[in-house]
């Protein structure tokens, strides 16, 4: 009874359905973006895995059904003739039948997420690794061994009252380890304005609100580095605001950590003698209060930047300073009101640029005669 | 009530068209104007969203820089809600609804005026601020405190104004069309024989007087805080940053059914008159529509599940709830088409491809109700390709069927049907190749808002895919405007009622007179015209309409 649409028509439509199924074909590829999350890293993400994918299968269901449906109705019930059809004005049993049997899906599939809800936001008393992460304009300082006060108190700026402190420096951002198989608690505390804590692997994200102290729990079951970024629109550098996250075994994990302690430790080099003194500050984010200053050749520097934001942490960055041509990258980062030493190796007469690596729109010029 | 005039020479001042125009009170003027100004915005918004694409083609700063990129999508957003859809949907129910009542003008048509020429004001105050130091860039959620003084420009307080004049407008008109469709119905026309069109304005009128106070005082709030002083929204001084979003989504949720009600209603038109049967389910629907109504109101943190500061439980299962009277809705309309007569116009194919599109929007919202699941896909383009499937898929559909739908009446002019299909093939398909791939970025993980991505994560391809999708919607409304183009110096061949259409508006001449209609047929059910053309044929006139009688 279907009569042959018009060719033109159905070539179109054709092209249509094949252009959708390249689309998700393309898309089932290994290792590119799929209608799957990647694989889940830890035990929380992967009940949400489950639950994605038992959700999937029922919306994919209806979705075959409906469009089936109004594809029909489309090629079946195309007008022939002037005859009036007949005025249907409603069923009952057809309209209650589809007010609550959706309805039964939708409040089973409410228990469903909150029984997966539960154990995914649940709190354990005493979790095996604690890691204090702080947003800031556009940048993440990750702190271990921060105290309990953190658990609550909102500002914190990790530093001397934590084991260590880690800032991201460069666009990669910082890379925080944690340990597998162990209770990782992630406390999230912003400096400025609102971020998101997210690994994509986690199939989680957190908001990271100034004013309150968010946290959550995790799992860590497979080994490996997974990258992460802010979620949250916080201004101009919120698309590189990047950081990476290693799972490693207790053993490598309690090594690595043992390490940074001695590295925060270490008291840094005394200035070099005979060193020339550059002094640099910043009074705002949107430039350094000096553009240019000069220094002699071949001469060791040591770069005195004092900090006189009172909002966020900066540095200087000397690009394509080092003898091997890479930037030497001023750290660590000086703290709102804080004045940081950074040592220069010799430099070949030029003109060189500095920015801070948290700000690169925060540049000057470095003049060497 | 406006004095009516009585003949159609009555009126004939020496004046000039412009001057007509720019002092009209004629919802029929005033209608056209709104929708005039939405498509403007529409192109406006429109090449924001291809100079977005085009930066996202490819990983690399290539054509915005991130102020540029950041202002270029908060700009999009604001515009395309508050200065695209919303005013579109206005104009039609302004021009639509007395019509559809048989009254004769708005109940006032004065402040009608008023409600429209508040919009170009209120759109010069808002895109001015690109000209004096650049325009807000916080997203058009404008998330505090990165839209507070600190972090945020003046372009923050053109944004905070623009919208608030903006809301005036929406609340007049609200008050306006609720006075009209409550006082001025023709004799006969019952609440439950209203066209399914009229019902879903009324409560989209509703939800705006309930929801858009709240955003202003939200936008006050803000530029108290920004201005002079205020710590609404500063936890330093013992604000709280999350209010702002509280607010914002209370506003921001109904506001979502603002813009998509009149669209359903649009799509309940249409599909019974292409398929020539009544809507199936016409109380179920008038229930559906009033029940997310008021669901409408209880979902606003289904935003915020990632903040940690809401209640999950409640949120997640209104949320939940929400989608049931949407699918009654669905089924409805397939059951409407389900053994009719369909006769495929572009207003036709339009309102079917909004329910192939639409349905996709819909079934993403069983994932993002489900928390833990919200927890991976929020703030991601999975959100993006959601909205839009919403918004686009839905709204934008629902607006292109009305203008192929009501062009006749409205300019009694046909607009070609071949290259109304054209579009409707050009944007179907650039609409899910836009989209579509939005979805699968979303799920690997490509957060929403930036302005460049590493060209090592596999996002290259899909992205690329998205825009060409982008300019394929860009060329399909360019069909559009040529196709209105063409038509307008056309000759006036469309005729009265040219659809063979069921309501009131068909029953008068197009375009009709000032004054609406000479005489009104008897209104006995529904659809006022089909029984007038079909004498009650396929219609028991002693049954209420709608009562679930079956033939
Ligand atoms: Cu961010
Ligand atoms: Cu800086």
């Amino acid at each position: 009874m279907i009569r042959v649409p018009h060719r033109a028509r159905r070539s179109l439509k054709v092209f249509a359905v094949a252009a959708l199924v390249a689309l998700v074909a393309g898309a089932c590829q290994a290792d590119s973006p799929g209608i799957f999350p990647p694989a889940a890293v830890t035990q929380q993400g992967t009940l949400t895995q489950d639950l994605y994918t038992f959700v999937f299968a029922i919306a994919t269901a209806i979705f075959i059904l409906v469009e089936g449906l109004i594809v029909w109705a489309v090629l079946r019930y195309r007008r022939r003739d002037d005859r009036l059809p007949v005025q249907t004005h409603g069923n009952l049993i057809a309209e209650a039948a589809w007010t609550v049997i959706p309805a039964l899906i939708v409040i089973a599939l409410f228990l469903l997420s909150m029984q997966a809800q539960d154990k995914i936001e649940a709190k354990s008393a005493a979790p095996d690794v604690v890691v204090d992460v702080v947003g800031f304009q556009w940048q993440w300082t990750i702190g271990y061994g921060c105290p309990d006060s953190y658990e609550s108190a909102t500002n914190v700026q990790p530093g001397q009252d934590c084991d260590f402190a880690l800032t991201g420096a460069g666009k990669q951002g910082p890379d925080l380890h944690v340990p597998t198989g162990q209770t990782v608690r992630f406390r999230l505390h912003a400096a400025d304005v609102i971020h998101a804590f997210y690994v994509p692997r986690f199939l989680y994200k957190k908001d990271v609100i100034p004013g309150r102290v968010n946290s959550f729990e995790v799992v860590v079951e497979q080994p490996g580095t997974y990258a992460g970024q802010c979620a949250e629109l916080c201004g101009l550098g919120h698309g590189e605001m990047f950081l990476s996250l290693t799972a490693e075994d207790r053993g490598a994990y309690d090594a690595w950590y043992a390490a940074q302690v001695e590295g925060a430790k270490a008291t840094p080099a005394p200035t070099q003698a005979g060193a020339y003194e550059v002094h640099i500050s910043a009074t705002t984010a949107a430039a350094f209060d000096q553009t240019e200053v000069s220094a002699p050749a071949d001469t060791p520097l040591a770069i005195v930047f004092e900090n006189r934001d009172l909002t966020v942490q900066h540095n200087v960055t000397v690009l394509k300073a080092n003898p091997d041509g890479s930037d030497a990258i001023g750290l660590p980062f000086a703290q709102p009101g804080a004045t940081v030493t950074y040592q220069v190796p010799p430099l070949k007469a030029g003109a060189y640029t500095y920015i801070c690596t948290i700000h690169p729109n925060m540049t000057g010029t470095l003049a060497v005669q | 009530m406006a004095t009516t005039a009585l003949s159609p020479r009555a009126g004939a001042y020496p004046r000039s068209r412009v001057y007509e125009w720019l002092t009209t009170t004629d919802h029929k003027k005033i209608g056209i104007m709104y929708i005039t100004s939405a498509y403007i915005f529409f192109l406006i918004g429109g090449l924001m969203a291809l100079a977005i694409r085009t930066e996202l083609a490819a990983p690399g700063t290539q054509f915005l820089n991130p102020d540029i990129f950041n202002q270029a999508f908060t700009m999009h957003g604001t515009t395309m809600v508050f200065f695209f859809v919303m005013p579109m949907l206005a104009g039609f129910a302004n021009y639509i609804v007395p019509l559809q009542i048989g009254a004769a003008d708005m109940a006032f048509p004065r402040i009608n005026a008023l409600s429209f020429w508040i919009i170009p004001v209120s759109a010069l105050l808002l895109f001015s601020s690109f000209g004096l130091g650049g325009a807000a860039a916080g997203g058009w959620t404008s998330y505090t405190p990165l839209s507070e003084a600190k972090y945020a420009g003046i372009g923050q307080d053109f944004w905070l104004a623009g919208l608030l004049l903006n809301g005036v407008s929406s609340i007049l008109g609200a008050i306006n069309i609720l006075a009209t469709i409550f006082k001025l119905r023709a004799p006969g026309l019952t609440m439950l024989r209203l066209p399914i069109f009229v019902w879903t304005v009324l409560v989209t009128s509703v939800l705006l007087i309930f929801a858009v106070p709240v955003l202003a005082s939200g936008l006050v709030m803000l530029f108290i805080d920004r201005n002079y002083g205020g710590a609404f929204f500063d936890p330093a001084a013992g604000g709280d940053t999350v209010l702002w979003q509280h607010v914002f989504w209370f506003f921001g949720h109904p506001e979502v059914y603002i813009l998509i009600l009149p669209a359903f209603g649009i799509i309940s038109e249409v599909l019974p008159v292409f398929s020539r049967k009544p809507l199936f389910g016409y109380k179920a629907f008038v229930l559906a529509t009033v029940s997310i109504g008021v669901l409408g109101f209880g979902v606003w943190a289904h935003h915020m599940f990632t903040t940690g500061a809401v209640f999950l439980p409640f949120f997640s299962i209104t949320t939940f709830l929400i989608s049931v009277p949407t699918g009654v809705k669905m089924f409805n309309w397939i059951a409407t088409m389900w053994r009719g007569k369909l006769r495929f116009t572009t207003a036709m194919l339009f309102a079917v491809g909004f329910l192939a599109s639409f349905l996709i929007g819909g079934l993403d919202g069983a994932f993002s109700a489900s928390t833990p699941i919200d927890f991976a896909l929020q703030d991601t383009y999975w959100i993006v390709s959601h909205l839009h499937y919403v918004l686009f898929g839905g709204s934008a559909f629902g607006i292109m069927a009305a203008t192929y739908y009501w062009f006749p009446k409205m300019t009694g002019r046909f607009l070609d049907e071949r290259l109304g299909k054209v579009q409707f093939v050009i944007m179907f398909v650039g609409a899910h190749l836009t989209f579509f791939p939005m979805h699968l970025l979303g799920i690997s993980g490509m957060p929403r808002r930036i302005q460049d991505y590493a060209p090592n994560v596999g996002w290259q391809d899909l992205n690329l895919l998205a825009t060409i999708g982008s300019y394929l919607i860009g060329f399909g409304t360019l069909v559009l405007l040529w196709n209105m183009f063409v038509a307008l110096r056309g000759p006036r061949t469309a005729g009265d009622d040219p659809w063979d259409a069921n309501t009131l508006e068909w029953a008068t001449t197009s375009p009709p007179p000032s004054y609406n209609f000479d005489r009104l047929p008897e209104i006995r059910s529904e659809r006022p015209l089909f029984d007038l053309k079909h004498g009650g044929a396929g219609h028991a006139p002693a049954l209420p309409s709608g009562e679930g009688s079956q033939r």
